[in-house]
């Protein structure tokens, strides 16, 4: 398998599979069309599991080293979105993990979160305050919204309302079955849709 | 219930249709081309969760770094890598070879002899003894014998002249 810095043998609409094959194959111009086309996503799907522009970005550089050093082993190119968002959610719970044996320190984290929290709300480096405030409370809801979702509800849910993935998709990401996505996100919807506090939230903010 | 109510959709229904992105049957599809009710309530559902969806994407601030392909290794760069890695390789023997080299130097300096035993078997060594003889005594004995003698011709008086007693107050 040799590197090669060419442009892959087709056009520019050429679909992620086969941009994946020819990455797979080593060219390194179609894994740097790859991370073009998925960084906005796999970016904002880390960033809704972390609620952090900063890790969002580390993981997100994480993610994709690792889709770059284990391409090789991708069996099946049509699939790189779902493994890729295999390894992104791999990722995330990782992260959490980490978090979690943190906050065992939690008077030393406190303040620390209190510090970051002072130093960068969500956004505010290209916003003003008032569209910190407002993404505050808009995540602080949906949070709340999620709070009564199971944990493979809620990411059942992110996955196919936030992260617009189709359900055969999520059940390749999740590694669970069809119906078992099925059966988690039928709850998880009916929960949402008895939410009218939230709902009504949401069509409030409504532009 | 009237007869137009049982037939609507009921919301598990909408639930699944919404869910499975639009995938329904066609007696579903058949009442909901002719029911408004049904076809508010499953678009209001799927107008909430896209709202949803596009405020989500608003409420996440841009990213302020981007994935940069690591640089690909080329030809000259294996080749400096491996001349590295025998330069590294010939260090680390060297150092084991002055160790190896200094250990057993280091051990033949001195072979079973240890620094009590040292003194009493040099003893027996003439030129040892005459060596301590000469260290207590600062003075060879011919020498010692010739002051003696020469000590013994001396007059008290004389010396008594040089150097008068403490208890003789003829100079006070």
């Amino acid at each position: 398998m040799v590197a090669t810095l060419s442009p892959p043998p087709h056009d520019r609409d050429t679909d992620v599979s086969q941009l994946a094959a020819a990455a797979r194959d080593g060219n390194r111009f179609a894994f740097q069309q790859l991370v073009t086309l998925m960084e906005p996503k796999i970016y904002r799907m880390i960033f809704y599991r972390t609620r952090s522009r900063e890790d969002a970005e580390d993981i997100c550089q994480d993610v994709f080293l690792k889709a770059f050093r284990s391409l090789k082993k991708l069996q099946q190119p049509e699939r790189f979105e779902s493994w890729l968002y295999r390894i992104a959610v791999n990722r995330v719970t990782d992260y959490h993990r980490r978090q979690k044996f943190r906050s065992l320190f939690s008077v030393l984290n406190d303040n620390d979160k209190e510090d970051d929290a002072q130093a960068e709300p969500p956004g505010e480096r290209d916003t003003g305050p008032i569209d910190a405030i407002v993404r505050k409370e808009f995540w602080q809801k949906v949070q709340t919204m999620l709070g009564q979702l199971s944990k493979m509800e809620q990411e059942v849910f992110i996955l196919r309302f936030l992260d617009e993935l189709g359900i055969k998709e999520i059940a390749e990401v999740l590694h669970k079955s069809e119906s078992t996505v099925k059966t988690h996100l039928y709850r998880a919807l009916g929960k949402f849709k008895t939410d009218t506090a939230f709902r009504a939230f949401i069509k409030e903010a409504q532009p | 219930m009237s007869a137009e109510a049982a037939s609507h959709l009921s919301e598990h229904r909408i639930t699944r249709i919404v869910a499975d992105d639009g995938a329904m049957h066609v007696s579903e599809r058949t009442h909901l081309a002719q029911c408004d009710a049904c076809r508010n309530a499953l678009s209001a559902l799927e107008n909430d969760l896209e709202q949803m969806r596009q405020q989500a994407v608003k409420a996440t601030p841009a990213p302020e770094r981007h994935f940069v392909l690591p640089a690909a290794r080329s030809e000259r760069h294996r080749i400096s890598r491996r001349r590295w890695g025998w330069a590294a390789a010939g260090s680390v023997l060297s150092v084991a070879l002055v160790t190896i080299v200094l250990w057993v130097g280091g051990n033949n300096r001195l072979p079973g002899i240890s620094p009590t035993t040292l003194p009493v078997a040099n003893l027996e060594d003439p030129a040892m003894i005459k060596a301590q003889t000469l260290a207590v005594n600062a003075l060879p004995p011919a020498y010692l014998a010739l002051s003696e003698s020469l000590d013994g011709g001396y007059d008290k008086g004389f010396i008594d002249f040089l150097i008068p007693p403490l208890d003789d107050d003829s100079m006070s």
